[in-house]
């Protein structure tokens, strides 16, 4: 197990985005709110001309789960981000420069090492990200209080439970939910990466782009489309904050703080989207694995 | 004396080309083996099928084991050198050393300090910052630190000076070799290596040419410089080779009787070079 960590290890130095690119937003956050340039007014439909302090609380609480959903969101996109690019790179960029002679002649099983970057890509990036958003949330309420005490009101508002929790929360959700409903498109990912001959981004973009298009031309119909789009964003159909979230208008535009937690998760949970998405991933991940260990490396 | 490497029958190819044909050989406990060949002749495929880094067809028993399915059982015992380029970039002395340290169960880290506290390599340093030479003296630190049974060199010293390349095989040959270990090298440069082998593997065309130890060879094989007037009762004893130098004519033989060579001119042991050039040559033609 302790080699386990090791080669996870291995893993964030060479990759040093997974944690670079959070800090840096992190970081910029500081910066912004340091500098007194919080502008809580122009998120959503709100009357930028109402200062903050003055709104009703129950409108505060809901501008203050869009502020906390939305940190959370940057930083889940942006890692998101760092996530596709580390796995399609993570069994192509030793073949490229040769160093995958050197990987292997070390006792470690290719199944070992395939496993070790498919935990980096599909658990500590996302764990990476949980605390970055959390942190995001936590300068963000720290630095909007302090202004708020400054400006002769009370700061309490920014830690008023149902907004600083409820940001928190949605920052845990999509941790522990991203988890499991990008487990196939990761591996995917990986497979392509250990396939592709030279460039692993075309390779793997190009097939389903290249069908989607055919399937519309040949047969007018969007199928694989939308199948695409299903696995890359059913993820928050199954929460059902995607309807909250794509409501249109009015201050009520997110209703983070209605919705059925339980519920939204049992919904997630039980899918049977989810499950097969799994088993493929299993499936994807063990071809994956297979061409890693049986590509000829001779050249 | 156990054989570790155990190949019969191996072929493999690539479309039209045949990379190897049909080889067969074997390399005994303790040996150091040059397999030796132009480009392309299919050491690199040997080696990688040893390996386990390439599909083949045939028998090949490597340690007792297969090595195409058991590869990273078998790299317990063996270590692996290919030329230089193959240390990862962008990795730091210091990590490379604890990684191997950590998978590998027959590495002794002290013994590993103590080769690179002699360099030059420095613990924070990453590989892309080395030197070549650098990089190939980090790379034998690692690899003399691992208590393996069998060492696989791929032109270790492609691109390195004459200097380090000296001090590469010196390091080898007086630090690690010992009878329990076992070398199986390739390399272009035939004559830094020649005086280290016990045995020699000659290959071209996907076909074993030459098998023979060493001293089979120094008894087998002579070079004679001619005198002018003996070249033609020379001719009658076959020669392999043959090649004008200095007011004499240098004439390769096989098998033939050593008083009845001394009659011609001095009688000296062929270099591997010109042994290589005869073999592949007579092969050929």
């Amino acid at each position: 197990m302790s080699r386990f960590i090791w080669l996870i290890r291995r893993e964030i130095w060479e990759h040093k985005a997974i944690w670079v690119a959070p800090a840096i937003v992190l970081a910029c956050l500081v910066l912004i709110v340091a500098t007194g340039n919080v502008h809580l007014g122009p998120i959503g439909a709100m009357d930028t001309s109402t200062p903050f302090g003055t709104l009703p609380q129950e409108k505060q609480i809901k501008l203050l789960l869009v502020v906390y959903g939305g940190l959370a969101l940057v930083v889940y996109m942006i890692m998101g981000i760092v996530a596709f690019f580390y796995a399609l790179d993570s069994l192509y960029a030793d073949r490229r420069d040769r160093s995958v002679l050197f990987w292997k002649s070390l006792p470690l099983s290719d199944a070992e090492t395939v496993l070790s970057k498919y935990s980096v890509a599909l658990i500590v990036i996302p764990l990476v990200a949980m605390i970055g958003a959390l942190l995001a949330q936590l300068v963000v309420a720290a630095g909007g209080a302090a202004m708020l005490e400054m400006a002769g009101m009370s700061g309490g508002i920014m830690w008023q439970p149902r907004a600083f929790l409820g940001g928190a929360t949605v920052a845990v959700l999509w941790c522990v939910t991203a988890i499991l409903w990008y487990a196939p498109i990761v591996a995917y990912l990986m497979l392509a990466s250990a396939w592709a001959p030279k460039g692993p981004f075309l390779w793997a973009v190009l097939p389903p782009v290249a069908i989607s298009v055919l399937e519309r031309v040949l047969f007018y119909t969007e199928h694989m489309g939308h199948f695409i789009t299903d696995r890359l964003f059913g993820l928050y159909r199954l929460l059902g904050s995607g309807d909250q979230l794509s409501e249109k208008g009015g201050p009520g535009v997110i209703r983070i703080s209605e919705i059925d937690l339980a519920g939204s998760l049992a919904n997630f949970y039980t899918s049977a989207e989810l499950w097969l998405g799994v088993a493929a991933a299993g499936v994807i991940l063990a071809a994956a694995m297979w061409v890693r260990r049986y590509r000829d490396e001779t050249n | 004396m156990t054989d570790l490497i155990v190949a019969q029958g191996l072929s493999k190819s690539y479309g039209a080309t045949r990379a190897l044909d049909d080889v067969s050989f074997r390399v005994g406990a303790g040996r150091i083996v040059g397999l030796i060949g132009p480009n392309g002749a299919g050491k690199t495929t040997a080696l990688k099928a040893v390996l386990g880094l390439a599909r083949f067809s045939g028998e090949l028993s490597v340690l007792g084991l297969d090595p195409y399915r058991k590869r990273h059982q078998l790299m317990q015992d063996v270590c692996f050198i290919a030329d230089v380029a193959v240390l990862p970039r962008w990795i730091r002395v210091r990590q490379l050393i604890d990684l191997v340290a950590a998978t590998h169960p027959k590495f002794r880290r002290d013994v590993c300090e103590q080769f690179l506290a002699r360099s030059d390599v420095k613990r924070e340093r990453r590989v892309k910052e080395l030197s070549k030479g650098m990089v190939t003296q980090l790379h034998l630190a690692l690899v003399m630190a691992i208590d393996a049974k069998l060492l696989v060199l791929d032109e270790p010293t492609l691109g390195l000076d004459i200097l380090m390349r000296k001090q590469f095989y010196e390091t080898l040959l007086n630090e690690y070799f010992d009878e329990q270990r076992t070398i199986l090298v390739t390399t272009h440069q035939v004559e830094e290596v020649e005086h280290i082998l016990t045995d020699l593997l000659f290959i071209d065309r996907g076909r074993i040419v030459l098998d023979a130890a060493m001293d089979e060879v120094q008894e087998n094989y002579a070079q004679v410089a001619v005198r002018p007037e003996q070249v033609t009762a020379a001719r009658a004893h076959m020669p392999l080779a043959e090649r004008q130098g200095l007011g004499r004519t240098h004439m390769l033989f096989r098998g033939v009787d050593r008083a009845d060579l001394e009659r011609l001119g001095e009688v000296g042991v062929p270099s591997v070079a010109d042994l290589f050039v005869a073999v592949i040559q007579g092969a050929r033609a």
